[in-house]
């Protein structure tokens, strides 16, 4: 499986147009001679005059080392950068998949536990809505109303613009050497609140609004399959054998009905989660966020072969992991399910 | 086939299917129909379907090409007379044309006044045709020999009122002049800058034959306002930046003729000279020299949408209240030559003024001036158009994977699933705009792509429920009749699934479309036919997120599209899969 991934993510860039080489040589300036060389040299660079099989050997090892080789439009390598922009997409994805599933499997289970009522029909057109919604024009919108009318939140990156400028950045703790005449090695730590503070402050609330954007998106889906899975096992005969033997309600609903209808619920946050890494390209575009994602839409823009080729590898080795380990829960969850059995 | 040879019985058997289709449909009909919110989605649905068959009838306007129709980044109309505390625009302009009879279409002078500061020598008449002009106003001064006059003043003008409270966006001025009169050949040294290299210095000096005018004519058009008492020369347009915009030649006669000394016409154009120094004008721009005729055209425009003083900001403050404003032109002939007898002409053709406003129609202007109202109308098309066929190519691929799949089981279950597992193990928009960036922007490309990796999940649904119907005994009874695997999938198991599909093509489509929005959002898509994501993208790559008329209509548009698709899909699969009835 992995294999034959590899090998269509190595087919795809391999078909891909355009020509990365062409971004450093200036088609104005220098002699053809000059170019030729400088061609020469920047395929040599990222191995681009060797043969195809031995490319995609590589390739392979580079993939499966877990040394993705160097950025083509940076010259950085992929795996440090990588780190970086890893941080802010689990930042921003795991944060919205957390609130989205928990809103979503609460306010699903209200709204099967108070099916057709008003509450329900409510929540069930609430969240069609916003799943339908295409989420780049929520956070349009969201820009609108809190930037731009309110003031209330930034709308772009992930700290303040200054931030990356240098003696900007607040300093949250310093660890300096013990400042008295001889020094016994006492190393000290000075923690500083309001810088710390501020630290805090600067990113939650250039986080605020991508996040609401992506849980009002995720949240839709999970109410909506959390109210059909719930339904659908409220209706089983073994809840009004619950009911009957006197189960209290609350201990029906979480106890019995719950524990069966998260089966598909595990799955879909499986696969959820599993494409986490993979960012929200155009959620991450909307607010400048500078997540995987952004960098997967720069990596397009400037035929980053190699970047876009370690992404995707590790988007699809996280959805592999993610549907194994939604195996495993199964198992756990229910046991009426036996693997090697 | 035994029983195809049978032609009368297959015709029974054709009636006979035909009636028991019939009744099947009027059922279905008559069970949709008790269902409102899918005859809600049907209708939203059936809006926006005329609206992608039928632009034309909704909007008279291209959404891509009619550019500047209003001013830039225009507002709706309506805000203007919505209460202040809503969101309401009081100091809105609209489009105005104030001239009346501006290029003297009613052949007279209706609608224009005249001064002048000697009755005597000069006259102002109507004149129907000069060289190829028809309909044209003649300014003439003649005198005898022997007696110069000095500077002989006529202005021509007209005055109308401004109806609204705040500055235009922009103003369009066009005047249109031919000049003639006695002139003298003479052979001068002139410096000139060449209009063709207008950075050449130092400027070269060429001995020149010029047809000279005897009586060199100033011409200043301006703009007064009469409330103001404050007086404008609009053209040329010395003090203020002048604003050009792509396309619109002949616009660089900045500060030419008003100071001029002298207008020479020779085979090789128009020269203008402002005291010392003068400027060939390129016979290809818009002075034309016909025999000794000067043909003048200039246009102006100014504009109040950027942050410098502009023109029309001048004009017009932005506390500017409504009033009388005149524009006219003023001729001025400076006799200083009394050796012979003169006379100079002064055709004006067209003297024309107007107003682009700062609002426009229902939904306001894009930043090229172009109607938004159109740009949503034209983008219910492309969204129907890739939201339907990719969802319907992805629908019959999953349904022949699936059918497949379920029905032949073992080597091509397995082949088929693994792929199926591989495109899912993908991430898909990242794979789409990658795939997109490869094979081009276009709408085509985008309903393939949409339709190649959309299938998985229905081709899965098809699979588990084919494997259910396999080992039914109608199934059974075929196969013992002798029918072949390719009958028995089509004929007996996809009539089984057949509600899957229509479901599915239903609820379905939004994903689809907004799929495509997003993409347009991004900016991978066809740029000349705009779509709603283009919309967007347009508006966000001119950080225009102020303007809500042109941020919420097109999301909107998707969700309501979106809703009518899955209401529409719920109430088939209400209708179609009855056991769900039973638990709503």
């Amino acid at each position: 499986m992995l294999l034959v991934v590899l090998a269509l993510n190595y087919a795809i860039f391999f078909l891909m147009p355009g020509d990365p080489v062409s971004l450093f040589v200036n088609p104005v300036r220098g002699s053809p001679e000059g170019k030729a060389i400088l061609i020469e040299r920047l395929k040599a660079r990222w191995g681009f005059d060797k043969p195809p099989e031995q490319r995609f050997l590589i390739y392979v090892t580079n993939m499966l080392t877990w040394n993705f080789g160097d950025s083509i439009a940076s010259g950085n390598p992929i795996a440090s950068e990588m780190l970086t922009r890893l941080w802010y997409t689990i930042e921003l994805m795991g944060g919205s998949a957390f609130f989205g599933i928990l809103i979503g499997v609460a306010l699903g289970v209200l709204v099967a536990w108070k099916r057709g009522g008003k509450f329900d029909n409510f929540m069930v057109t609430a969240s069609l809505i916003t799943y339908s919604l295409p989420v780049f024009w929520m956070g349009l919108v969201f820009i609108l109303i809190f930037t731009l009318n309110l003031h209330w939140f930034p709308h772009a990156n992930a700290f303040p613009y200054d931030w990356g400028l240098p003696g900007r950045r607040p300093i949250a703790y310093t660890v300096s050497a013990a400042a008295s005449p001889q020094w016994n090695g006492n190393v000290v730590f000075l923690f500083n609140p309001g810088g710390a503070m501020e630290l805090l402050t600067g990113y939650l609330l250039h986080l605020v609004m991508p996040l609401a954007t992506l849980t009002l998106f995720t949240y839709g889906g999970y109410l909506l399959l959390t109210r059909a899975t719930m339904i659908e096992a409220l209706t089983e005969d073994y809840i009004a054998t619950a009911k009957a033997k006197g189960v209290p309600e609350r201990g029906v609903i979480f106890k019995h009905a719950l524990k069966n209808a998260s089966l598909p619920l595990i799955t879909s946050a499986a696969i959820h989660l599993g494409f986490m890494l993979s960012g929200a390209i155009i959620t991450e575009g909307v607010f400048s966020w500078p997540g995987l994602g952004r960098w997967i839409f720069t990596a397009i823009g400037n035929t980053d072969y190699s970047v876009l080729q370690a992404v995707f590898y590790i988007v699809a080795l996280c959805v592999i992991m993610a549907n194994i380990i939604a195996d495993i829960l199964y198992g756990i969850i229910d046991p009426r399910i036996k693997y090697g059995a | 086939m035994v029983r195809d040879s049978m032609a009368s019985g297959k015709s029974k058997r054709r009636g006979k299917s035909l009636a028991y289709n019939l009744k099947r449909i009027v059922n279905f009909v008559g069970l949709f129909a008790r269902n409102t919110r899918g005859i809600l989605g049907l209708i939203i649905i059936g809006i926006f379907v005329a609206i992608a068959l039928f632009p034309w009838a909704f909007t008279p306007y291209d959404a891509v090409n009619d550019r500047q129709l209003s001013g830039f980044f225009g507002a709706p109309t309506w805000l203007k007379s919505l209460p202040t505390w809503l969101g309401g625009r009081p100091n809105l302009t609209e489009n105005y044309f104030p001239m009346v009879n501006s290029g003297f279409q009613y052949s007279n002078l209706t609608g224009w006044n005249w001064t002048q500061s000697d009755p005597v020598h000069t006259s102002v008449r109507y004149e129907d045709s000069v060289l190829d002009h028809n309909g044209i106003l003649h300014i003439n001064f003649s005198r005898d020999a022997g007696v110069t006059y000095g500077n002989v003043t006529t202005t021509v003008y007209q005055t109308f009122y401004f109806p609204y409270s705040g500055p235009p966006f922009s103003f369009h001025g066009q005047i249109l002049l031919l000049i003639n009169g006695t002139i003298t050949n003479t052979t001068k040294t002139i410096t000139y800058t060449n209009f063709t290299n207008p950075l050449q210095w130092p400027r070269p000096e060429v001995n020149i034959t010029a047809n000279e005018l005897d009586v060199p004519i100033k011409v200043t058009m301006y703009f007064e306002s009469l409330d103001a008492n404050a007086s404008y020369p609009l053209w040329p347009l010395r003090k203020y930046y002048l604003y050009t915009p792509r396309g619109m030649e002949g616009m660089a006669l900045d500060g030419t003729i008003m100071n001029s000394t002298s207008v020479v016409v020779n085979s090789s154009g128009v020269f203008v000279s402002t005291g010392g120094v003068g400027e060939w004008i390129d016979s290809s721009k818009s002075y034309e020299p016909i025999d000794s005729w000067a043909r003048i055209i200039a246009t102006m425009v100014g504009e109040t949408h950027s942050a410098q003083k502009l023109t029309a900001q001048v004009f017009f403050p932005p506390e500017a209240t409504p009033g009388s404003y005149r524009v006219g032109v003023e001729v001025t002939f400076v006799d200083t030559n009394a050796t012979k007898p003169v006379t100079a002409e002064v055709y004006l053709d067209t003297l024309d003024m107007n107003f682009k406003g700062t609002s426009w129609g229902i939904m306001g202007a894009d930043h090229e001036g172009r109607d938004l109202w159109s740009q949503l109308i034209y983008g219910t098309r492309i969204s129907l158009y890739v939201g339907v066929l990719s969802t319907t190519l992805a629908v019959v691929i999953g349904l022949v994977v699936g059918l497949m799949a379920g029905y032949l089981g073992r080597v091509v279950d397995e082949f088929l699933m693994r792929v199926c597992d591989v495109l899912l193990v993908l991430p898909g928009l990242p794979l789409l705009i990658v795939l997109v960036a490869v094979l081009g922007t276009s709408i085509d490309n985008l309903i393939i792509l949409l339709g190649a990796l959309g299938w998985m999940g229905f081709a899965r649904v098809v699979r588990s429920q084919v494997i259910s119907l396999r080992e039914r005994p109608f199934i059974e009874a075929a196969k013992a009749v002798g029918a072949g695997k390719t009958h028995i999938m089509f004929r007996h198991i996809l009539p089984n699934v057949m509600s899957l599909v229509y479901v599915t093509l239903a609820t379905t489509v939004p994903g689809n479309i907004v799929a495509e929005a997003s993409l347009g959002f991004l900016g991978f898509t066809d740029p000349n036919r705009m779509s709603w994501g283009l919309m967007l993208n347009e508006m966000a790559a001119n950080t225009a997120y102020q303007n809500w008329w042109w941020v919420l209509p097109p999301g909107l548009c998707i969700a309501l599209i979106a809703i009518a698709f899955i209401l529409f899909g719920y109430a088939l699969d209400e209708v179609l899969n009855p056991r769900l009835r039973l638990r709503r």
